[in-house]
């Protein structure tokens, strides 16, 4: 590893425009890494290296004269295999779009390269989406650098697996219910999902359209500020877009002195395992050090939420995913030779277990009979939810509580089981649903088998109040030191 | 009949134009039961005169009304697995009158 892999973008970037070393450099070195550890990992999907390297080649021959160089200029990226790049692969870790090019690049990848990163590659996801744990897609496991025998969370465990590891310093991940956080607690790096319509979701492939959202993984809090200054903004080609300009990026960390800090019990609970609590109360006391002040706030309707979830984001899943026919997107299975035969047939043949089940479940909520004991309820309990959110945010700033229940958990120990499954993301899915910014920080480790597992703090801003929720991460962050790059305990060396 | 789970299973997947056969049902059939008696907890609230949430941005916006270039068509249908001339091909959906069946290529 050179002493560059251990660099931020923001010291990447400079030491490029230093001429401390070239963009063509610190493309390959990300390629090579992206070769030997994440291979090791199964953290992508496809790299993409000749066309890195053009493009950072062609960062290297601007002359001065060109202009401002763009905030992320020379800066290797990975994205999550669900995002559109133009000529590029996106499978979604799925047989059904085995093969499939993006025609085109998603807006936040057209600003990705207008402020000069490179992206290197398509991160391994749990196929559309549809898990916590990266088990779920259709081109094998992705490991947890910190513990290879567990999982790196999901469903962007590939891009928090390659940010983790010191592959590329940066990397997109999407979060629908909890898959960038969740998975950023679990390797140990911060991971930013923004209020719903912050980042334009063009080019970014559907799974739960009113909960989806473009989310980074970075490991330093000022990263996350500049990566959402690039991909932020209105977007003309995404009605759901907030018009509204980018994020700043913001030159010092934000002074917390006075901020306050609420801390739901909800969050709490007897059961919650002792490291993870003993790691998020440090994190809580260190914003205490740094001027906040915390208070207890009361989210009653948390316990609805994993139902109220799984209701709507399988029903818009359902509904999504209806496209995949055999007809438009890269795979046919010729079934009984009819149209229906053949749309079938290639269903079956092209979605995994865990997507079948979604689209079951989903088609059934919102099936005649049941659609308003189902999803007419749900939607309804997803109101009350946002209004627990909204009183909370009449009393206090940010909400400070765990990421994840629990450290990073065995590959194969809740496959079998989805509702275990799904409760991985009961502490993620509420600011899901009400739409909120949210963010998680490394807070603490603790020892699992002899080795140190990460635990996430998740803050949780009013709507709107991205810069707020990334300016307090960023202060925690620097106030606890840098992020350490995993050690890939236990891979072949 | 093969109980309520895997009937429901197997009628479900018929809505959703997956071709479940009886041995996935009967895998998929007692998740799918596990999760519903998890959602039921959704029945214990009282939500009358509580207005649903579908989309959470405040208002959708809507772009200047101009002609803008297209996608190109070939990169489109290109990704296709039957392109022919520009357009998608698909087995025959109408059957042809003479040979009262389905199937076939159109």
């Amino acid at each position: 590893m050179t002493r560059f892999e251990s660099y931020d973008a923001t010291a990447l970037r400079a030491a490029i425009l230093a001429g401390e070393l070239s963009a063509e450099q610190a493309t390959r070195a990300a390629l090579e890494a992206a070769e030997s550890r994440g291979t090791a990992l199964g953290a992508f999907l496809h790299v993409e290296g000749d066309a890195a390297l053009a493009r950072a080649r062609a960062l290297d021959a601007r002359s001065r004269t060109d202009g401002e160089p763009g905030a992320l200029f020379g800066v290797p990226v990975a994205l999550k295999a669900n995002m559109c790049l133009a000529g590029s692969p996106a499978s979604c870790g799925s047989r059904i779009l085995e093969g499939w090019r993006a025609p085109y690049d998603a807006t936040f990848v057209e600003r990705l390269l207008d402020a000069g990163a490179v992206p290197i590659g398509a991160t391994n996801m749990d196929e559309f989406a549809m898990g916590s744990s990266c088990e779920n897609s259709a081109f094998g496991v992705t490991r947890n650098p910190w513990d290879v025998s567990r999982t790196p969370g999901g469903s962007s465990g590939g891009s928090a697996a390659a940010v983790a590891a010191g592959i590329v310093p940066i990397a997109l991940g999407s979060d629908t219910g909890g898959s960038v956080r969740q998975p950023a607690a679990l390797c140990g790096t911060l991971g930013f999902k923004p209020t719903y319509g912050r980042v334009s979701r063009y080019g970014l492939i559907a799974y739960g359209s009113s909960l989806d959202q473009v989310s980074p993984f970075a490991r330093s809090g000022r990263d996350l500020e500049r990566v959402m200054g690039v991909i932020s903004g209105a977007d003309g080609r995404d009605s759901t877009c907030i018009e509204a300009p980018p994020l700043a990026i913001e030159p010092a960390p934000q002074d917390l002195t006075g901020l306050r800090v609420g801390v739901p019990a909800e969050y709490f609970p007897t059961d919650l395992d002792a490291g993870v609590r003993s790691a998020v109360e440090a994190g809580i006391d260190e914003l205490r050090t740094l001027g906040a002040e915390v208070h207890e706030v009361r989210l009653p309707h948390t316990r609805y939420a994993i139902p109220t979830y799984y209701v709507v984001a399988t029903a818009e899943a359902s509904s999504n995913l209806a496209r995949y026919d055999g007809v438009r997107y890269a795979t046919r299975a010729t079934g009984d030779g009819s149209l229906q035969g053949m749309i079938a047939a290639t269903r079956e043949a092209g979605f995994g277990d865990e997507v079948k089940l979604r689209i079951l479940l989903g088609t059934y909520v919102l099936s005649s009979g049941y659609y308003d004991a189902w999803y007419g309820k749900a939607s309804r309990v997803r109101t009350l939810i946002a209004r627990d959110f909204e009183t909370a945010f009449g009393e206090v700033d940010v909400i400070a509580c765990p990421t994840s229940p629990s450290p990073a958990f065995a590959l194969g120990e809740k496959t079998d089981d989805p509702v275990a499954m799904y409760l991985s993301d009961v502490m993620t899915v509420p600011a899901s649903l009400a739409g909120l910014p949210a963010a998680s920080v490394p807070c603490g480790a603790l020892e699992r088998d002899g080795r140190e597992l990460p635990v996430g703090l998740q803050l949780i801003g009013a709507a709107r109040d991205d810069a707020g929720v990334l300016g307090c991460a960023r202060a925690l962050q620097e106030a606890r030191g840098p992020v350490a790059i995993a050690p890939m305990e236990g891979a072949a060396r | 009949m093969e109980g309520p789970d895997v009937d429901l299973v197997l009628e479900t997947a018929a809505l959703a134009r997956l071709e479940v056969d009886a041995g996935e049902a009967r895998t998929l059939g007692p998740q799918f039961a596990a999760i519903l008696k998890h959602f039921e907890v959704l029945s214990e609230l009282d939500v009358e005169g509580v207005e649903p949430t579908s989309v959470v941005s405040t208002e959708l916006q809507v772009r200047t009304d101009e002609v803008r270039p297209s996608m190109p068509r070939d990169a489109l249908v290109g990704n296709a697995p039957d392109p022919r001339e520009g357009f998608y091909g698909v087995p025959r959906a109408i059957p042809k009158r003479d040979a009262g069946g389905q199937g076939g290529q159109s």
